[in-house]
């Protein structure tokens, strides 16, 4: 076995892949048709979307993300060599700030927004080895 | 509402007509007591007989009310319904009938006529059962939208979404209303308690989570909510007069899509 996916329960999967495409320089893999899946291009694992309708679909029962609420336990994490750039692209295209790019003790630069549903999203620089 | 024996939900999808869920329609071949599970909508529904050119006559209409209860209905060979089924919060203003004050109870023939006079216009012979879908359709045609509070619609999809798990007090603050708003609103709209709509949700994710997606009744309850597989089958008694260990085995169950 071997990790494929991160799906994130959106209301509204074509405008959550184009924020992502806007505020952190993604590029859509596709977008269904039905609007109700679409994945970014990430490598070998991908980052999907899919609609609220499809976890009611699957039996699912899912406390759906908000941007005024308080953010669900799990993060998605970018990684750059220019946070500061990077983060300042981010709010200027719509995502919150959380926490401003800082200096971490092991010496990564990391910072914290919300993406249009509320999801977080921290963007930090590689580890170094 | 759900009346089994070829019950069939029909994939009319009109989005103007924001106020209706699903038009269904059911035709018994045999005589028996159809188990009817609550789904807290109400219902506009014609009963009729089918003559043997499969033409509608004898076209009684039914108003039924938001329910948390199941019921029987017995049903006849060649009896027919054709329903409409509202979206939670919508039926009162089509119908003109607070739904709380019908919550629980069918009125039928003249009791439905007593509460709704407009229904009249739906019971002449029809020529077959399309017609009178048809018929049914045209005849909102001649109301206005309805239009119901944003911050319900709102409550509403998150009730849906978690199966009837996300508690009330979180749903109001969630959607910027007062507990008491909230229940307010339920009770003016949907004709339920907010409580009682969502004990309704669960039970059909429960339901659904035993029959299709195939856990153990322990892991049911758990996943559905429940404070434990007793608790399960004390819900299972009220809403659908059966254990999660005794579920019958042709149980019709509503699709019950977001608003």
């Amino acid at each position: 076995m071997k990790f494929g996916y991160s799906i994130i329960y959106v209301e509204n999967v074509v405008a959550t892949i184009e924020f992502y495409e806007k505020a952190f320089g993604m590029t859509r893999k596709f977008i269904h048709e039905s609007h109700t899946y679409a994945e970014l291009d990430t490598g070998e694992t991908t980052l999907a979307f899919a609609a609220h309708e499809a976890a009611e679909l699957n039996d699912l029962s899912i406390s759906p993300n908000r941007k005024d609420g308080i953010a669900a336990g799990f993060e998605t994490c970018f990684v750059t060599d220019n946070v500061q750039a990077a983060f300042e692209h981010a709010v200027e295209n719509g995502a919150s700030p959380v926490s401003k790019p800082v200096p971490k003790p092991w010496g990564q630069i990391v910072a914290y927004l919300r993406d249009l549903n509320g999801c977080l999203v921290e963007i930090c620089t590689p580890i170094q080895g | 509402m759900v009346i089994p024996a070829r019950y069939k939900e029909l994939n009319i999808l009109l989005p103007e007509r924001l106020a209706v869920e699903k038009v269904w329609t059911s035709v018994s071949d045999k005589v028996n007591d159809a188990l009817i599970l609550p789904d807290g909508r109400a219902d506009l529904i014609l009963k009729f007989m089918l003559d043997d050119a499969d033409r509608p006559y004898d076209i009684v209409p039914i108003i039924a009310g938001p329910s948390a209860d199941y019921w029987f209905s017995p049903t006849i060979k060649r009896r027919g319904f054709v329903g409409l089924r509202f979206k939670p919060g919508f039926g009162g203003h089509f119908l003109r009938v607070p739904l709380a004050s019908i919550a629980g109870r069918a009125y039928s023939g003249a009791e439905a006529l007593d509460l709704a006079p407009q229904l009249a216009n739906l019971c002449q012979p029809a020529g077959s059962i399309n017609a009178l879908i048809v018929r049914m359709e045209r005849f909102f045609d001649d109301y206005a939208e309805a239009q119901i509070s944003a911050a319900l619609v709102g409550v509403m999809n998150d009730m849906h979404l978690s199966g009837g798990r996300t508690t009330i007090q979180h749903l109001a603050d969630d959607n910027g209303l007062t507990v008491r708003t909230l229940h307010r609103l339920f009770m003016r709209f949907v004709g339920l308690s907010p409580k009682t709509f969502a004990a309704i949700l669960r039970f059909h994710r429960a339901l659904r989570l035993l029959t299709r997606a195939g856990l153990s009744p322990s892991h049911a309850a758990l996943e559905a909510g429940y404070a434990d597989q007793a608790h399960m089958t004390r819900d299972f008694k009220r809403h659908g007069g059966f254990t999660p260990n005794s579920i019958p085995p042709d149980l019709v169950m509503a699709g019950l899509p977001l608003s």
